[in-house]
């Protein structure tokens, strides 16, 4: 907030400076740009703004920036890490994130559906939106691009006939990837395939980062689907099947019968050249899907977070106590114990007073062990 | 029975193994070995980032009691703050607030406890708490409620040691039903309605009902 006052204040004064004898146009110029950086910073101000209201689970915070710092700068001691993060609860588009803004380049804005708020049980999808920030970090979309563009060229290469009556593009099939007419026809589906690869990466870092819960996490939100088909997404079975076969990869376990979760996206109304391409761009998205779970199995690697099969039962037995754990490695075994807990319908049974309250006491209980991780951080420190 | 410091470092240490049934638990956990050798009669809470103080109505007063009217007690009447970690709440004079224990309680079914405050805070004129009972079974943070009666204002700050729990041991308890009361699971302090109970209800309704007999013409 205090650098948007400063930028702010900086145009604020280059407006004060003007006398009645300015050049109009000038003025009017800088006027421009004092709107312009209104219309760019207002958006920042509300999330900032949001990212206050108690209904956030303030006790992720610490713990997530943490992880942020891991993954994003982990050969950087977590004292001189420059990262900052606004983490907010948001009606609009969530879960979402916004990196690289300019003026603050060293912000991470990450916002999850405000309707969950105080629902711990959602954090892993916030790997997902820091998955956003390790595909701008290592500019894969520069490094795939290649390789996404052959892949296209490739496909359309085997469906030729449909291409041809599709765009009535009449030239040779090796004139592909060099008429200007024809590159103009499928980069469209390049850059729809980077999209749908930026987004699969990013599910396979909130996979690696969080393991099983990721799964129930990314269910809960997204399951049977969007409801639409986004050329910028991948199909939402095809999104779910990557996942479930990326899983013993990355580390973990899809849930019995995850996929049955879902329902195939309803047909995208796109003109026939584009469903055509579409079509391409989500043949290309097979191929690079091994280099995508490399690419996310290293980013996480590198950041070296804990996950314990072993600790999730030690928490998952603190929990049945109703207490937080402590000692705890990572908030992945956090969420992954409470994710097994709120899967159990016997979950303290024994107890008679937790009837109708086992949701609202088990996302209390989590939180409050994410601030006893966040304390037992700072402790050591 | 009061239970002295080491036997309660005792404890909390056979808490933290796996497998303990029913165990008292402290989190976060106190020095144990501080504990073990200061041979006091209680352990030292901190306090916590969330306070909720009640908000400036033009309602002529505060509706706990289930036949006052429509509005009841919840969010709507108190403002909740977090402070984090390293910030300071300043109580001035006169003012309340309700807040709560860093610790996550956990207690047996066969102790309770007592909620007290510290003579550091209370000679600065900061009353810590005025329902300190804890009972058997509890689970969750404990609320605090802060009053500062003292004339200048007093600075606060999470992580702070606050209050002191004296644990007791219960006589002949039992296994298994825990009162109502007991349980709270919360993290944050909330301002909850009252309810009547039976012998309490009745009164209430008889004075009701002699009440409109004389209201009507």
């Amino acid at each position: 907030m205090l650098r948007i006052r400063s930028l702010s204040n900086e145009q604020l004064g280059r407006l004060d400076s003007f006398v009645p004898e300015s050049d109009p146009n000038v003025v009017a110029q800088e006027c421009r740009i004092a709107l312009a950086l209104l219309f760019w910073y207002l958006p920042f101000i509300g999330i900032i703004r949001r990212s206050t209201e108690i209904r956030n689970s303030f006790e992720a915070f610490g713990p997530f920036l943490r992880l942020a710092g891991d993954v994003l700068e982990p050969d950087t001691s977590p004292n001189e890490r420059k990262i900052e993060l606004v983490l907010s609860s948001e009606w609009d588009y969530s879960p979402f994130m916004y990196d690289r803004v300019q003026n603050l380049e060293d912000f991470l804005f990450i916002g999850l559906p405000a309707s969950e708020s105080g629902n711990p049980l959602l954090l892993p999808l916030a790997g997902h939106e820091l998955g956003h920030a390790v595909w701008h970090r290592e500019d894969l979309r520069k490094a795939l691009q290649a390789e996404v563009q052959a892949a296209i060229i490739d496909s359309i290469g085997k469906n030729w006939a449909e291409y041809q009556e599709k765009f009535a593009i009449k030239i040779p099939r090796e004139q592909l990837s060099t008429d200007i007419f024809a590159v103009a026809s499928w980069r469209l589906g390049v850059e729809w395939c980077l999209d749908q690869a930026e987004e699969t990466f990013c599910d396979f870092i909130g996979l690696a980062i969080f393991g099983e819960c990721y799964f129930h996490a990314f269910g809960y939100i997204l399951a049977p689907g969007l409801g639409r088909r986004s050329v910028r997404y991948p199909e939402t079975l095809a999104r779910v099947q990557h996942l479930v076969d990326a899983s013993t990869q990355l580390g973990s376990q899809a849930p019995n019968d995850f996929i049955s979760l879902f329902e195939k996206d309803p047909i995208a109304a796109l003109s026939p050249a584009d469903g055509f391409l579409l079509k391409m761009a989500d043949l290309a998205l097979e191929t690079i899907i091994p280099r995508l779970v490399t690419a996310a199995k290293t980013a996480v690697g590198r950041a070296s977070i804990s996950r314990s099969a072993g600790e999730v039962l030690v928490i998952r037995g603190r929990f049945d106590l109703l207490a937080p754990a402590e000692n705890c490695s990572s908030i992945a075994n956090i969420l992954n114990a409470g994710w097994d807990a709120f899967n159990d319908p016997g979950l303290w049974s024994g107890y008679q007073n937790t009837a109708g309250r086992k949701a609202e006491v088990l996302k209390e209980l989590i939180l409050k062990n994410l601030e006893i991780y966040e304390i037992e951080q700072i402790q050591a420190q | 029975m009061i239970i002295k410091s080491d036997r309660l470092s005792d404890m909390l240490a056979e808490g933290q193994r796996e497998n303990t049934k029913d165990p008292l638990i402290i989190v976060p956990t106190p020095n144990l070995d501080a504990l073990r050798s200061e041979g006091t009669a209680s352990i030292d809470l901190r306090l916590g980032t969330w306070f909720a103080h009640l908000k400036q109505t033009q309602m002529a007063y505060l509706p706990l009691l289930p036949s006052t009217g429509s509005a009841t007690v919840g969010p709507d009447l108190t403002s909740t703050t977090y402070i984090p970690f390293g910030s300071s709440y300043i109580l001035h004079p006169q003012s309340f607030v309700l807040a709560v224990t860093l610790e996550w309680i956990s207690l047996p079914n066969d102790l309770a406890a007592y909620v007290i405050g510290k003579s550091s805070w209370g000679r600065a004129g900061l009353i810590i708490a005025t329902a300190a009972g804890v009972h058997p079974g509890y689970k969750g943070c404990l609320t605090l409620e802060l009053t500062n009666v003292g004339e200048i204002p007093i600075q606060i700050r999470p992580g702070v040691r606050i209050c002191q729990l004296f644990i007791h041991k219960l006589e002949a308890a039992k296994t298994g039903a825990i009162s109502a009361s007991s349980f709270s699971g919360s993290r944050r302090p909330m301002l909850r309605p009252l309810t009547l109970d039976a012998f309490a209800a009745k009164l209430s309704s008889a004075y009701d009902e002699r009440n409109k007999m004389h209201e009507q013409p």
